[in-house]
């Protein structure tokens, strides 16, 4: 397992040349590793009992989360659980929600108002930006964190985005207690200072009493927390409730029965 | 031929001739094609270069108007004290346009008239009229110089009256009965005794700050610098009348009579000096690659063209909240100053029931918070298509759910469909006169993917349906 043990400064620009490194960048070095190491702000629970458990802190830390489809077409299912997880988080913390849109990262669309207020959103909240280059939406994001108030900060990660910029931004992140999601394309294996990283798989929804489509539900891989243990799980947005649950077995009907072989 | 230069005039060529008596006489003549377009954006642009030294500017004549006189009027009332008097300013505007290569002529005087007659017909390169002395000045001048219609110039001098002199004491019953009002309305501008407004080529600003440099600056250092001073002149003034700034513009001087302008609009009025000269400094940094000083700026002007009163607030209570207020308005701001404030934006419920009409984005800087509707009572996908994509889709049944979908040449088998939701089109819109109705379907494939689909039409009709996948459910 890689969570820990990720070597902070022997990548990126803070390479170990010949001559040793000037007492500027060590000290960089230095106020990095321990940034690092220390925990970053509360965390935010998200009330799923075996999840939180494997968490540091029970709880999702106020820093840089990564969400990853499974395969390309699970996209639009990856941006679900990453709204959802927003959800229960910001519902907690209140504020405003930044989002910036890079269309090139956009394959199944962009957010849609009223699709937003039956997730359990206001859609007063969103706070959108328009951006035209990668470098844009990488500085809008940071700008944003650094500015705080906001509830939670929304986006896609762009490709080729390396260990710097992740960095970058969970120091910022950490700087404001401000959490921030990040979806990860499927093909893109940048190194990341992400503190967890979630791969998403699609399934069947759940059926109501009438058979008719309800809860949307997913297989949830945690594949990396650092500070905590990974794990596996199946989980649904309840509509009703509007939040995270894992699915209850009581309720389950036809299509559950298919699930049970997926996530085993 | 529209215009000669200094030397042609000389060998006695002038405008109105034709080019190939021209040609005749003096073989080795070069010449240029006219456009008139270009020397009127010239004209503007010299207009707004002269800006530095006044901000009410009228180029004349109003349209583009080849072979005519071309200038400026500039209204100085209250400016020349900040250039030490009239004389020194004069020598400024002179040999500022000097340096640019521009043969000018120049004249203050009193009234619009007989400034603009003593530039186009005088005989001095500069003159400055002391006040109350117009009629003295332009009395030995022709009659055209009133700028009269031809047809009243040649009537006048027909009747022997050449001059502007032999106009004065005339009865004016007499002249208005022969020739008209206008000769009579434009002596009396002359004279500062009918009224002539200035319609100034920019806007009014109600507040501005201006500074004029020693030396010309390069780097984008020293212009940050440079706008931050201009903020900090600014922000005073506007804290004494209890305003705030919503619209800004920024006019840098080059010294080759280049002009550079940025313009700002804030989410929320604001006087704060570091707030404005962060969002110039973001302005320029995104300029980068545009950023061209040339030899340098040697002038600057900062307008506030929008100005809104400040409301203050107790700020004790709830004084959480307002700073965060505050803080998300920077923040809309700054973005909007790198980004572009129309690409800063907000979501607006519309009274439709068209999906892709719901909902519109609108800038962040002019949104206020509007009341949503409730919940949508049926399913709404998280993602739309910015433009619904057509798919092939087989149905089992001609009016039934589909069973299988080709979309983006993938093909999803349906394990389940739910619907159908039935759209009609909005037949009180013209555009929507030819929409056929919609049927949406929520389809979810084998492997959990759902899809919103529709199909446009029925089957009865004289087009065959089609089909669209139009949005993702998570």
């Amino acid at each position: 397992m890689k969570n820990l043990e990720e070597p902070l400064t022997a990548q990126g620009d803070y390479s170990f040349s010949g001559k040793g490194l000037s007492i500027a960048r060590r000290e960089h070095a230095r106020r990095l590793v321990a940034t690092a190491l220390s925990t970053s702000g509360p965390s935010l629970p998200l009330n799923i009992e075996p999840i939180d458990a494997r968490l540091p802190g029970r709880g999702l830390e106020t820093a840089l989360h990564e969400i990853t489809p499974a395969d390309y077409r699970s996209g639009p299912a990856a941006w679900g659980f990453l709204l959802a997880l927003t959800k229960s988080v910001a519902g907690k913390r209140g504020g405003p929600l930044f989002w910036p849109l890079e269309k090139r990262e956009y394959d199944f669309g962009l957010p849609y108002g009223p699709g937003l207020k039956y997730f359990g959103f206001n859609t007063n909240d969103f706070l959108f930006a328009r951006c035209t280059s990668r470098i844009d939406s990488l500085w809008a994001m940071e700008e944003a964190l650094r500015a705080g108030g906001f509830a939670a900060i929304i986006g896609a990660r762009a490709r080729k985005m390396d260990l710097t910029m992740s960095r970058r931004l969970q120091l910022a992140a950490e700087e404001t207690h401000t959490p921030i999601f990040l979806l990860r394309s499927i093909n893109d294996d940048a190194l990341s200072a992400a503190r967890t990283r979630w791969r998403i798989t699609t399934l069947r929804a759940a059926r109501d009493h009438f058979g008719l489509m309800r809860h949307a539900r997913w297989h949830v891989a945690l594949e990396r927390a650092r500070g905590g243990k990974t794990g596996e799980w199946v989980l649904e947005w309840n509509y009703d409730a509007l939040c995270l649950r894992l699915p209850s077995l009581l309720a389950g009907r036809t299509a559950f029965a298919g699930e049970e072989k997926k996530s085993a | 031929m529209s215009a000669v230069n200094a030397e042609a005039a000389h060998l006695g060529l002038a405008p109105g001739e034709l080019l190939t008596d021209a040609r005749a006489r003096i073989p080795d003549l070069k010449t240029r094609n006219a456009d008139p377009d270009k020397d009127r954006q010239a004209l503007i642009k010299l207009a707004r270069w002269c800006g530095r030294f006044s901000p009410h500017i009228a180029p004349w004549p109003e349209e583009a108007s080849p072979g005519a006189l071309h200038g400026l009027s500039i209204d100085i009332t209250g400016c020349a004290h900040l250039f030490s008097g009239e004389e020194s300013l004069a020598e400024k505007i002179f040999s500022a346009l000097d340096a640019l290569d521009i043969t000018a002529r120049l004249c203050l005087a009193d009234t619009i008239g007989a400034a603009h007659a003593l530039v186009c017909y005088g005989k001095e390169k500069r003159l400055i009229v002391p006040p109350g002395k117009e009629a003295d000045a332009i009395k030995s001048l022709s009659v055209a110089a009133l700028r009269l219609s031809n047809k009243n110039t040649t009537g006048l001098s027909r009747v022997g009256l050449k001059r502007i002199e032999n106009l004065y004491g005339l009865p004016r019953a007499n002249l208005t009965k022969r020739f008209g009002p206008e000769i009579i309305w434009r002596l009396e501008q002359a004279l500062g005794k009918a009224p002539e407004p200035l319609s100034p080529l920019l806007p009014h600003a109600p507040y501005r700050a201006n500074v004029v440099l020693v030396e010309p600056i390069c780097s984008e250092e020293h212009v940050l610098t440079l706008i931050k001073k201009l903020c900090n002149d600014i922000a005073p003034i506007l804290n004494r009348d209890g305003k705030g700034a919503r619209t800004l513009r920024l006019t840098l001087f080059r010294v080759d009579g280049e002009l550079a302008e940025l313009k700002l609009g804030m989410a929320e009025a604001t006087n704060d000096p570091e707030h404005i000269a962060k969002l110039f400094s973001l302005k320029l940094s995104r300029l980068a690659q545009d950023y061209d000083a040339g030899f340098g700026y040697e002038a600057a002007r900062l307008d506030v063209l929008k100005a809104e009163t400040i409301t203050h607030e107790q700020s004790d209570i709830d004084s959480d909240k307002k700073s965060r207020e505050t803080n998300l308005h920077h923040f809309v701001d700054r973005l909007g100053s790198r980004l572009g404030v129309e690409n800063v934006l907000r979501l607006h419920p519309q009274e439709s029931h068209i999906p892709e009409r719901a909902v519109i984005t609108r800038p962040a800087s002019y949104h206020r918070d509007v009341q949503w509707e409730e919940t949508p009572s049926l399913p709404r996908p998280l993602m739309m298509l910015p433009c619904a994509e057509p798919a092939d889709v087989m149905a089992l049944l001609p009016e039934g759910p589909p069973r299988q979908f080709r979309w983006r040449k993938v093909l999803y088998t349906i394990a389940d469909a739910e619907g159908p939701e039935r759209i009609r089109p909005e037949w009180w819109r013209k555009k929507s006169a030819t929409a056929r109705e919609r049927d949406y379907y929520i389809v979810e494939d084998e492997e959990g993917r759902r899809f919103w689909l529709y199909r446009e039409g029925l089957y009865d009709a004289q087009r065959p349906p089609r089909w669209f996948v139009h949005g993702v459910f998570t």
